[in-house]
């Protein structure tokens, strides 16, 4: 896990001051999480994550169905949180971040656009050139 | 080996570590030059500041690079280049030619005394160029962008409440202002006093930024960080180039008169007879609650004061609200006309503009410097890819770098000067044929 390069996409995702969580995730399941695993999510959300986890299978319901007709992105606000999804095309995996509800979302769409290149690059890469790439 | 005419070449890092990616910037830009450069254009976004701060990054640029390479640049919100579109890091135009002389200047002091500021950087442009036997001549200038001003015992707040009366607020503010130097970026008066002193040069400006709380930016010039300056960097050559300013926002049917305002033409006291905020709410049909520290972006933005720049323009351009002071608005560059109005734009004309803006080039691009309002980059968020797909388009595989700042403005001879808000401003250099 700690030299899985796309663990490291998100430790650089998780430095940016509004981006309390990041991970690769699907429904029911997450996938990668940041290097630090179960402490790399900031504190801000550690109250509400259960709810928002709940909230999260629910939305990867409408991307597991979509996301072969094209379904990209989707987000909510829950009290004062967002979760954003990127999915990664024609799969049911998305790229998720919570920022608060009021962040500059433009910017933090950009890296989070960044990312979804970056790994999508790293899925791409054949299973033994991965293992040595590094972030 | 024989200097090519022109070469040009982006570089791009996005290490965390301020001097590793002034080495990796710089690298990644000369390693695709055949000659060493003979200028570099630095930007990069704020987060350095806590990752080693602006002067490793700039030791980080001269550890690759000879130190007598003049460099200008600053902090922007974002960027887009030929790799990408990024809200981190930082991106590096290195250019080589055997036909262009170049100079830098500093002026100090914009939020105080504009005027002096820019005096004193024309007279460094004019004494470094003075012996250039080339015929055009360019002027990239970078200037420190607007900050949210400090009124104690107020603190920095985007909106004061009415409270204290009208006199103490414009006092408080002229504090902030003059004194402490953190408020309005003046910039577009430190632009008009480097058109008065260096009227020949075609010219393009940005105002430099945070990552959004708008409490510090800073400009770079050579191997100096600085704050409250304009960089600039002149340019005398025989390559063809090209300014254009667009912005492609329309009126909406809301129009006022501006009845009341401060003698500098900066802050709107009243509106068509009435207090400013509330008479600009009426009209905007908006709730008082709608304004505040956390809608800011969501709000003001969106529907920016429309208004000629000179009395004759023929179109209005945008002025976004900076701050509010009690009924006050202190727009963020100033108004020359009493007949105002609101403007909006959607996505699609937000994306146009770029066309517009690059219809009317008509020479074969050899590199590119694009001025953009931030706003663009924060209302795209993701799909500011759309953007740099277009501008790549026209700039085909030629090297280009889109800053992202506050505050923008070309000026050519013939055209005179473009000053806006929420605009889209290129410089595009060719070859000399």
């Amino acid at each position: 896990m700690r030299d899985d390069p796309i663990a490291k996409v998100l430790d650089d995702l998780l430095k940016l001051d509004d981006i309390f969580a990041c991970m690769v995730a699907r429904q029911n399941m997450i996938s990668v999480m940041p290097s630090d695993d179960n402490d790399s999510f900031k504190p801000e959300i550690h109250d509400v994550w259960d709810i928002i986890h709940r909230a999260m299978d629910d939305v990867f319901s409408v991307i597991r169905e979509y996301s072969q007709a094209g379904l990209t992105e989707m987000e909510f606000q829950m009290q004062d949180y967002e979760a954003l999804f990127f999915v990664f095309p024609d799969t049911e995996n998305a790229l998720v971040a919570i920022i608060p509800a009021l962040a500059n979302k433009g910017l933090i769409e950009v890296e989070m656009e960044n990312s979804r290149r970056e790994i999508l690059k790293i899925m791409d890469e054949p299973e033994k050139e991965r293992e040595v790439v590094t972030a | 080996m024989a200097k090519e005419k022109l070469e040009a070449a982006v570089g791009m890092s996005r290490k965390w570590d301020a001097r590793e990616a002034g080495k990796e910037v710089a690298r990644s830009a000369i390693e695709k030059l055949s000659s060493p450069p003979d200028f570099l254009v630095l930007f990069s976004t704020i987060h350095y500041k806590d990752y080693g701060g602006f002067q490793e990054l700039l030791n980080g640029v001269y550890d690759v690079l000879p130190e007598d390479v003049p460099l200008v640049g600053g902090t922007v919100r974002g960027f887009s280049n030929t790799y990408g579109c990024y809200a981190r890091g930082s991106t590096l135009l290195a250019v080589s030619s055997k036909n262009m002389d170049v100079a830098v200047g500093i002026g100090n002091n914009t939020k105080r005394n504009p005027k002096k500021a820019a005096v004193k950087c024309a007279k460094m442009i004019k004494s470094g160029l003075k012996n250039s036997i080339y015929e055009s001549s360019f002027l990239l200038n970078i200037i420190s962008g607007s900050e949210v001003p400090n009124m104690p015992p107020l603190g920095r707040k985007k909106i004061i409440e009415p409270g204290a009366t009208p006199k103490a607020l414009m006092k408080l503010f002229s504090f902030s202002q003059y004194t402490l130097q953190m408020g309005a970026a003046r910039d577009e008066e430190v632009t008009e006093e480097m058109i008065s002193q260096l009227p020949e040069f075609s010219m393009l400006g940005g105002a430099t930024l945070d990552n959004g709380p708008n409490f510090r930016s800073y400009q770079f010039c050579r191997k100096e960080v600085l704050k409250n300056a304009i960089v600039s960097l002149g340019i005398k050559t025989n390559n063809n180039f090209f300014v254009q300013s667009t912005h492609n926002m329309i009126k909406t049917s809301i129009t006022f008169k501006i009845t009341k305002m401060s003698k500098d033409g900066r802050i709107i006291h009243e509106i068509n007879g009435k207090p400013a905020l509330s008479e600009l709410l009426r009209l905007l049909n908006w709730p008082k609650e709608i304004l505040n520290e956390d809608t800011w972006l969501k709000t003001t933005f969106y529907f920016p004061i429309g208004g000629k720049y000179n009395k004759d323009d023929k179109d209005d351009v945008p002025h976004i609200i900076g701050i509010i002071l009690g009924e006050s608005l202190l727009l963020t560059y100033k108004s020359k006309d009493s007949n105002a109005s609101i403007l909006t734009i959607d996505g699609k004309r937000l994306l146009d503009t770029i066309d517009l803006n690059f219809s009317s080039m008509k020479i074969k691009p050899e590199f590119g410097l694009i001025s953009s309002c931030t706003t663009r980059l924060e209302t795209m968020g993701n799909r500011i890819y759309q953007a740099k797909d277009r501008i790549s388009k026209y700039m085909k595989d030629s090297p280009f770098i889109v800053f992202y700042v506050g505050g923008e403005s070309t000026y050519s001879p013939t055209d005179g000067l473009n000053y806006a808000n929420m605009s889209f401003n290129t410089a595009v250099f060719g070859n000399d044929d």
